[in-house]
């Protein structure tokens, strides 16, 4: 409870109002001074630190659109094709908003892929900054979520076939999968029901998730306080009144900063909005124009960009590759016993582990790994904290082969995404497999070979130059 | 006689009935069934190919002939 301030009378009247605010809501100031005028970020940020800001900005394009969308949209199966060709065509700016919606959904997905990116090379998941790392996941995780069920809602063939894929991965799990699909659906097959409930996740559950999260995600940060592109802790070296010498107000500093990004981002954005809504297919699919078809599958059915890495996975998990991952966990036991020097018992855990594995490959059905597959891909994330076993946080400190590897990762990762597009072939298929195996390879093996090499000596206090 | 449903995730496979090479088929294909989803692939009978996606054969719902012309499905009564 803080004391009540009396001001001078003769003081200016904008002080006096804030004076009247800060004795009746002191918290608001104190929300300010925390995380705006008196955060302290490093000053080294680069470009990289864009997207986190700009992930923020799309989160709010996409709130502020959807509210407007919701006023003349119909989550009913015999309406909902219709209405969204209504707010195309008769609401007036509503070919707009729904643009915006729809761009910006592919827009978060790239901001938010490449502020991961940031996140990995930076080593900004490392020590203390776990939980930024594991909430932002989270929000990955529930933003797919989103894409998920707000695709469903313009009710087109791609729109349906999506969902019925889907949710049918579900129906893979072993025992209860068919009875927690139909639960999902609400259906025997994708129908009102399940658009209507996709509408409730969609508009509500999520972005209150999401939201939730976002809010974790920011605050965990800004107790912790932000990375940089050295990697090296600013809070070590403070000055007389506690300052991080190398820090510098949110606001003003980065607060205007930000607005360079939020220009040449919006320049792309109207752009898209404004010439070319679909991007070729790849923002809103040709197949989505249709009506759903509950009876006809289209000729090709591919999910949206953002989601084709892990389609790509999905869809390289046969069973030739059941059997190679089968021969890799039997390898890695044999690595495991003859290299590494464990006692006998942690060799027969090992032993024991791998055969399990193998077992469990050969009993339960491709499909279903597939589904496992896919969804380890995203899993795998959450734990980047303490997979890494590298002295140094910052890629500019690590052995220069190290950006190979991790130019390697993000060539497969590109890859997986060019060939979840594509209608599935055979020498796809190899090729997505090889970059399914190495995508969980830089994961799994990362505590060996990110300790590998050898590291530059990390400076005391960031490189800057001013400009 | 089978369901249209695909034993992967639940597309419909598109009938490629005309034998030989086509996109997404082998060279030597023979007709049959393709789910467009996941490139899984199934015989005229609806059996499905080895080392794709699905893992089981198409369903083959209850059925039976009531006469020559009659088709009755859901009800597999032996004569």
């Amino acid at each position: 409870m803080a004391e009540f301030k009396e001001i001078s009378p003769n003081a200016s009247a904008t002080a006096k109002l804030a004076n009247w605010f800060d004795n009746r809501f002191p918290s608001a100031g104190l929300f300010y001074r925390n995380h705006l005028s008196e955060y302290y970020a490093p000053k080294n940020f680069n470009f990289w630190y864009f997207f986190g800001s700009l992930a923020l900005l799309v989160l709010v394009i996409q709130i502020v659109t959807g509210i407007f969308l919701v006023m003349h949209y119909k989550p009913d199966a015999a309406l909902a094709f219709a209405s969204v060709e209504y707010i195309m065509r008769d609401v007036p700016w509503g070919w707009l908003i729904r643009y915006m919606h729809s761009t910006g959904a592919s827009a978060f997905f790239v901001v938010v892929y490449l502020h991961m990116f940031r996140g990995l090379i930076y080593g900004s998941y490392r020590k203390p900054r776990e939980l930024v790392w594991i909430f932002g996941c989270a929000i990955f995780l529930c933003l797919m979520a989103e894409a998920f069920f707000g695709y469903l809602l313009p009710w087109g063939q791609m729109s349906y076939w999506g969902a019925q894929v889907i949710v049918n991965l579900f129906a893979a799990v072993p025992f209860i999968g068919p009875d927690l699909a139909l639960l999902i659906r609400g259906d025997y097959v994708v129908s009102d029901a399940t658009l209507n409930r996709f509408f409730s996740f969609h508009v509500i559950a999520i972005p209150l998730v999401l939201i939730g999260l976002i809010a974790a995600h920011i605050l965990a940060l800004h107790d912790v306080g932000s990375n940089n592109p050295d990697g090296v802790e600013i809070k070590a070296t403070k000055d007389e009144n506690g300052k991080p010498v190398d820090g510098i107000p949110f606001h003003p500093y980065y607060t205007v900063h930000d607005i360079l990004g939020v220009s040449v981002f919006l320049m792309v954005f109207s752009a898209i909005v404004f010439f070319a809504p679909e991007v070729g297919g790849y923002f809103l699919e040709y197949n989505n124009f249709i009506p759903a078809d509950p009876l006809k599958t289209p000729a090709h059915i591919a999910p949206v960009w953002y989601f084709t890495p892990y389609y790509s996975m999905l869809r390289a998990t046969t069973d030739v590759m059941v059997d190679v991952l089968s021969l890799l966990a039997a390898a890695a036991a044999v690595f495991a016993v003859v290299k590494c020097k464990l006692s006998t018992l942690l060799k027969l855990v090992v032993v024991g582990a791998a055969a399990a594995t193998i077992g469990l490959l050969q009993v339960f059905d491709a499909k279903f790994w597939g589904v496992v597959v896919m969804g380890a891909a995203v899993v795998i994330l959450f734990f980047l904290p303490w997979l890494d076993a590298s002295p140094v946080k910052s890629m500019r400190y690590r052995p220069s082969w190290h950006k190979w590897v991790y130019a390697v990762f993000v060539a497969f990762f590109l890859v997986l995404g060019y060939l979840g597009i594509q209608p599935p072939s055979e020498i796809g298929t190899i090729v997505a497999q090889v970059g399914t195996i190495f995508y969980f390879g830089f994961f799994l093996l990362m505590p060996w070979w990110s300790r590998l090499g050898e590291f530059k000596p990390v400076p005391e206090r960031i490189t800057f130059a001013a400009h | 006689m089978t369901v249209g449903i695909c034993t992967h995730l639940g597309c419909s496979p598109t009938d490629k009935l005309q034998p030989g090479p086509q996109p997404s088929l082998p060279d030597d294909w023979l007709g049959g069934f393709l789910c467009p989803c996941h490139g899984s692939t199934f015989d005229m009978s609806g059996r499905v190919f080895k080392n794709k996606p699905a893992p089981d054969n198409l369903e083959v719902p209850p059925h039976m002939y009531v006469s020559d012309t009659r088709l009755l499905i859901g009800e597999d009564k032996k004569a």
